[in-house]
């Protein structure tokens, strides 16, 4: 493409940060599982 | 490019590239996305887009056209655009239906080319996204698609 002109210089670009944003699907949070009622401790 | 600098040790960048490109908006079946103006390819979604040269293969090389382009100036990008007639855009396939222009600025890096009006890279993701058209709804489809910003007008200032 012509357009964007002459070539000038090569360069490596390896970026820090990646710039693909993260676009998993979200999963559902684990269900948490239910706390058990204490036992009631003898007096 | 003179001899020396192409067999110079290429200058090593740990940020991506920023450039200024257009791609066309379509429908598909799995939903909106952007395909190329000038090739026929649909940019992917989460992972980026890569350079694959016919003759080539996917390094860069700099006296070829090879990698994807980008405008530095915004600017020019718009000239360049609004001087393309519309049927000179990559025939689509046949379950795709064109929903106009997208403009905007995108991300570039691996091996590149620094041209003087811009640049190609072996890699490419979106990194903002303007909707001439303003169709707030395909802004939306494509911010939750690509997971970028992407606005329902053009870029002033």
């Amino acid at each position: 493409m012509a357009e964007i002109g002459r070539p000038e210089r090569e360069i490596d670009v390896r970026p820090l940060e990646n710039p693909v944003p993260n676009v998993a699907p979200v999963e559902a949070p684990p269900q948490t599982a239910p706390v058990p009622e204490r036992e009631p401790v003898p007096a | 490019m003179s001899a020396a600098a192409a067999q110079a040790r290429p200058e090593a960048l740990t940020e991506a590239l920023k450039g200024w490109r257009a791609w066309q908006v379509v429908e598909r079946r799995d939903g909106i996305c952007l395909r190329s103006l000038w090739v026929n390819v649909a940019w992917p979604a989460g992972r980026p887009l890569q350079s694959v040269c016919s003759l080539h293969g996917s390094r860069l090389v700099a006296w070829h056209i090879c990698g994807i382009h980008a405008f530095d100036d915004r600017d020019e990008l718009q000239e360049y655009v609004g001087r393309r007639p519309e049927p000179a855009l990559p025939r689509l396939h046949g379950d795709e239906r064109p929903l106009g222009i997208a403009v905007g600025r995108v991300s570039g890096w691996g091996r590149a080319i620094c041209h003087t009006r811009g640049w190609r890279s072996q890699f490419a993701y979106p990194y903002a996204l303007y909707l001439p058209s303003g169709d707030r709804g395909v802004a939306r489809a494509l911010a939750d698609r690509y997971a970028v910003e992407a606005a329902p007008f053009a870029p002033t200032g």
